[in-house]
C-alpha cells in the first residue's frame, strides 16, 4: 500500500493552495524578485545587480527596509511590503501562461522539513547529492528499522548532526527545496540507501562497516 | 608628594572597586547560567524519563494485549485489541526515537515495534474480511508477546540505572557500536522472520528488476554511447564518467550537458537501460503550456521505444514539468510500470527521468478476466459517491499485484479514486485526490 501511494499519489503531497496573494521569500525567483531587488538597490538597502533570486542578502535587505518603515519584520515580501516598496507583484498566473515568475514553493510541511534537512546536510554538494540525502530520509521512512514519518526520521535522536547543532533551523534555498521535491517524486540516486556519511568528517567507526553502494560528491551512501 | 600619594590611593581604590564589581557581576552571571543549564537539564531529563516510562508501559500493554488476542472468543474484542496494539506500537516507536541511545542501538527495537503494529493492522484487515487466526498467526502472536515483555523488562532496567545517575546514553553503548552490545534494548529472543501481508513484512526484500532479467552486460563505453543516443546525439555537448554504483542494481554513473542542461544519469550494466536522469538546475524561461509539455514527453517515450504509455499525473515546479506515465497492456493500465519524465517548460526537452518502477515490473502480465462486471463494481461504491469514469488497472499492494476497477468518483467538490478488486469485489484502496493549479490528475 505504501508503495502504491508512492507510485501514483504524488498528488497527495500537493496541499491545496490556500492564498492567492503572491508572497516572495527566500527561495523565490523571477521577475517579481527582480523588481523588489531593483527598488532595494535604488533605495540603498543593498548593493549589487538584481539577479531575480531571493537569497539571504535580499532577505536581510528586506528586513532592514521593513524595520525602517514600521512594517512587520519577517523578511518576506507580501502585499504590504510590496506596496511600501512601490512594486506591484504580478501573480504567478495559472500553469502554462507565459509568465516568467517561478517560485520555489513549498508544497507541504513534510516538504518544508525535508528541504531544511537537505540544506543543512548537503548544501554545497552537487544537485544529485542533495536529492540523494533527501532520498535517504524517505528510504528510512519506508524501512521497518526507522520511524514511519519524515519528522520522526529527521528528529530521531542522534540521527542527523544538523539537528543537534541547530543547522537545521536555517532557511533552505531554492535548490534544496527542489531537491527535496524531486526525491518525494521518486528520484533516488542512492537506490534505497539508509545511511550517508562524509568519510573525512566522521569518527563513527560503526557507520564505516555498512556496505557503500554509491559515492556522490563528498558523501558515501550505504545500506 | 602627599598629593600624588593620595591620587595613587584613589586610583588603586577605584580599580579594586571596579574589579570587585566585575567579579560580583561575573559570579552572578555564572550562577544564573548554571541555574539555567540545570533547569534545561531537568526538563530534558524529564522528557527522556517520560519516553522511558512510556515505552515500558506501552511494551507491557502490547505484550498483554497480544496474549489476550489468543484467548478472546469475540470478533469485536479482536478488532479492539488489534487497533490498541497498533496504537501502542506507534507510541513505543515515537518514544524510542526520542531516547538518545543512538540510532543503531534502537533500530532493532524500532523494527520490532513497527512489525508488531504492521502485523496487527494486517491481521485486523484479514479478520474483518472474514478470515480467522491461523496456527501460524498464533505462533507469531506468542513470540511477539514474549519479545514485548522482555523488552519492557530490559528498558525498565536501563531506566533504573538512568535514574540512579548513570549516564546510560553516552556510555559504552554509543562507542562500541556492535548491536549485540545493547542487550537491554534489543529483542533477545530470536523472533522468527515475520511473514504477513504488510509493508514491513520480512517477505518484502529489495525488489528485483524483472525487466532487466537475462539482459547481457554492457561495457562502460557502450553505456556512454547508449546514454548519448538516448538523450540525443546532437544534443550532448559534454559527458563524463563518474564511477560505478549499486543503486541497487549495478550501474555506470555519468554527468552530462545536453541542449545546455546539466544532468546526472545512471545506466544499468545489464542491458544498458537508463535508470534515472536528473537535471541539476531549475528552468526560468517558461514558454510551453501543460499540454505541449505532456505531448513532448509522450512523443519522447514513443521515440525511445517505450510504446504508447498513459499519463496519470503531472505537476510543474521551477519551470520543470514532471509527468507520470504508466504502461498499458490490452487497455489495462499497469500502475507498477511507472516512468516519470521531466520536461523543460522552456523548450520541451526531456531533462529528467525515473523509471525504477518500469524496470522492476515491466514484463508481460497474464491478466485474467475480471470475475465481476463493471456494473457490479460500481454497485460497491459508497453511497455518497457519484462515479464519473471507470477503467481496469493493475495496482501493487505490498509484494502482490491486483487487477482492479479504478473508479473516479466525486462527493460534492471532493474527488476520490476507488479501487475495486475485479476478482473479489473487495475495495482494495481508496484515495482522495488533492490537487491544485500546479498538479493535475489525468483519469
Amino acid at each position: 500500500m505504501k508503495k502504491f501511494l508512492a507510485l501514483i499519489l504524488a498528488l497527495m503531497m500537493l496541499a491545496p493552495n490556500a492564498s492567492a496573494a503572491v508572497v516572495l521569500e527566500v527561495g523565490s525567483s523571477g521577475e517579481n524578485v527582480r523588481k523588489v531587488q531593483q527598488r532595494l538597490v535604488q533605495y540603498g538597502y543593498v548593493t549589487g545587480t538584481p539577479d531575480g533570486k531571493y537569497g539571504e542578502r535580499t532577505r536581510d535587505a528586506v528586513k532592514e527596509f521593513q524595520r525602517k518603515n514600521g512594517l512587520l519584520v519577517d523578511g518576506r515580501v507580501g502585499p504590504k511590503t510590496a506596496a511600501a516598496l512601490g512594486v506591484t507583484l504580478s501573480s504567478g498566473g495559472s500553469s502554462g501562461s507565459s509568465s516568467t515568475t517561478t517560485s520555489a514553493k513549498i508544497v507541504s510541511a513534510d516538504h518544508r522539513l525535508l528541504s531544511k534537512l537537505v540544506y543543512a546536510e548537503a548544501r554545497g554538494e552537487p544537485y544529485k547529492g542533495q536529492v540523494a540525502v533527501a532520498a535517504v530520509v524517505l528510504n528510512r521512512v519506508a524501512s521497518s528499522s526507522f520511524p514511519n514519518t519524515i519528522s520522526g526520521v529527521i528528529y530521531q535522536s542522534g540521527a542527523f548532526s544538523c539537528v543537534s547543532n541547530g543547522q537545521i533551523n536555517r532557511t533552505p534555498n531554492a535548490t534544496a527545496i527542489r531537491a527535496a521535491l524531486d526525491a518525494m517524486n521518486g528520484w533516488d540516486p542512492t537506490g534505497g540507501c539508509l545511511y550517508f556519511y562524509n568519510p573525512s568528517g566522521t569518527s563513527d567507526k560503526w557507520i564505516r562497516t555498512r556496505t557503500v553502494k554509491t559515492v556522490i560528491g563528498n558523501h558515501k551512501f550505504a545500506v | 608628594m602627599q598629593k600624588i600619594r593620595v591620587r595613587d590611593r584613589d586610583y588603586t581604590k577605584s580599580a579594586l572597586f571596579a574589579a570587585c564589581a566585575l567579579l560580583v557581576g561575573l559570579l552572578a552571571l555564572t550562577f544564573k547560567q548554571s541555574t539555567d543549564v540545570a533547569t534545561l537539564n531537568t526538563r530534558l531529563s524529564g522528557i527522556y524519563q517520560k519516553a522511558f516510562y512510556e515505552t515500558c508501559e506501552l511494551m507491557e500493554g502490547m505484550s498483554s494485549n497480544l496474549r489476550k488476542l489468543l484467548v478472546t472468543g469475540s470478533a469485536q474484542q479482536e478488532q479492539m485489541l488489534l487497533s490498541e496494539i497498533s496504537r501502542q506500537a506507534q507510541g513505543a516507536q515515537d518514544d524510542l526515537a526520542i531516547l538518545p541511545l543512538g540510532e543503531n542501538a534502537v533500530s532493532a527495537t524500532i523494527k520490532f515495534v513497527n512489525q508488531a503494529g504492521d502485523f496487527s493492522t494486517s491481521l485486523a484487515g484479514r479478520l474483518a474480511g472474514g478470515g480467522a487466526i491461523s496456527t501460524a498467526d498464533t505462533q507469531t502472536i506468542t513470540t511477539l508477546s514474549e519479545t514485548a515483555a522482555e523488552l519492557s523488562v530490559g528498558l525498565g532496567q536501563l531506566l533504573t540505572r538512568f535514574e540512579a545517575g548513570e549516564n546510560v546514553f553516552l556510555g559504552a553503548y554509543e562507542e562500541t557500536g556492535g548491536e549485540q552490545l545493547y542487550p537491554l534494548t534489543n529483542p533477545a529472543t530470536a523472533y522468527p522472520v515475520l511473514l504477513y501481508d504488510g509493508p514491513f513484512s520480512d517477505s518484502i526484500g529489495q525488489p528485483e528488476f524483472r525487466a532487466l532479467a537475462g539482459l547481457a552486460s554492457v561495457s562502460q563505453q557502450d553505456a556512454q554511447q547508449l546514454l548519448t543516443t538516448f538523450v540525443g546525439v546532437d544534443a550532448v555537448t559534454e559527458i563524463t564518467f563518474d564511477g560505478e554504483s549499486q543503486i541497487p542494481v549495478a550501474c555506470y554513473e555519468f554527468s552530462l550537458v545536453a541542449n545546455g542542461y546539466r544532468m546526472s544519469a545512471g545506466v544499468t550494466k545489464a542491458g544498458g537501460k537508463m535508470l534515472y536522469l536528473l537535471p541539476s538546475d531549475g528552468v526560468t524561461d517558461i514558454r510551453l503550456n501543460d499540454s505541449q509539455a505532456v505531448d513532448a514527453a509522450r512523443a519522447f517515450l514513443i521515440s525511445r521505444g517505450f510504446g504508447d504509455m498513459k499519463e496519470s499525473y503531472y505537476s510543474q515546479y521551477d519551470g520543470i514539468m514532471t509527468v507520470n506515465f504508466s504502461a498499458v497492456q490490452d487497455t489495462v493500465v499497469l500502475y507498477p510500470d511507472l516512468v516519470k519524465l521531466q520536461v523543460s517548460l522552456a523548450d520541451g526537452m526531456v531533462i529528467g527521468m525515473e523509471d525504477g518502477g518500469y524496470l522492476r515490473n515491466h514484463v508481460p502480465r497474464a491478466l485474467s478476466l475480471p470475475a465481476i462486471s463493471e456494473e457490479e463494481a460500481l454497485s460497491r461504491l459508497g453511497g455518497r459517491l457519484t462515479a464519473s469514469t471507470v477503467r481496469l488497472c493493475v495496482i501493487p499492494e505490498n509484494a502482490n499485484e491486483y487487477l482492479c476497477y479504478e473508479i473516479a468518483a466525486t462527493d460534492g467538490a471532493d474527488m476520490y479514486l476507488v479501487y475495486i478488486d475485479a476478482q473479489t469485489g473487495a475495495e482494495r484502496e481508496l484515495l482522495q485526490v488533492i490537487s491544485d493549479e500546479n498538479g493535475v490528475l489525468v483519469v
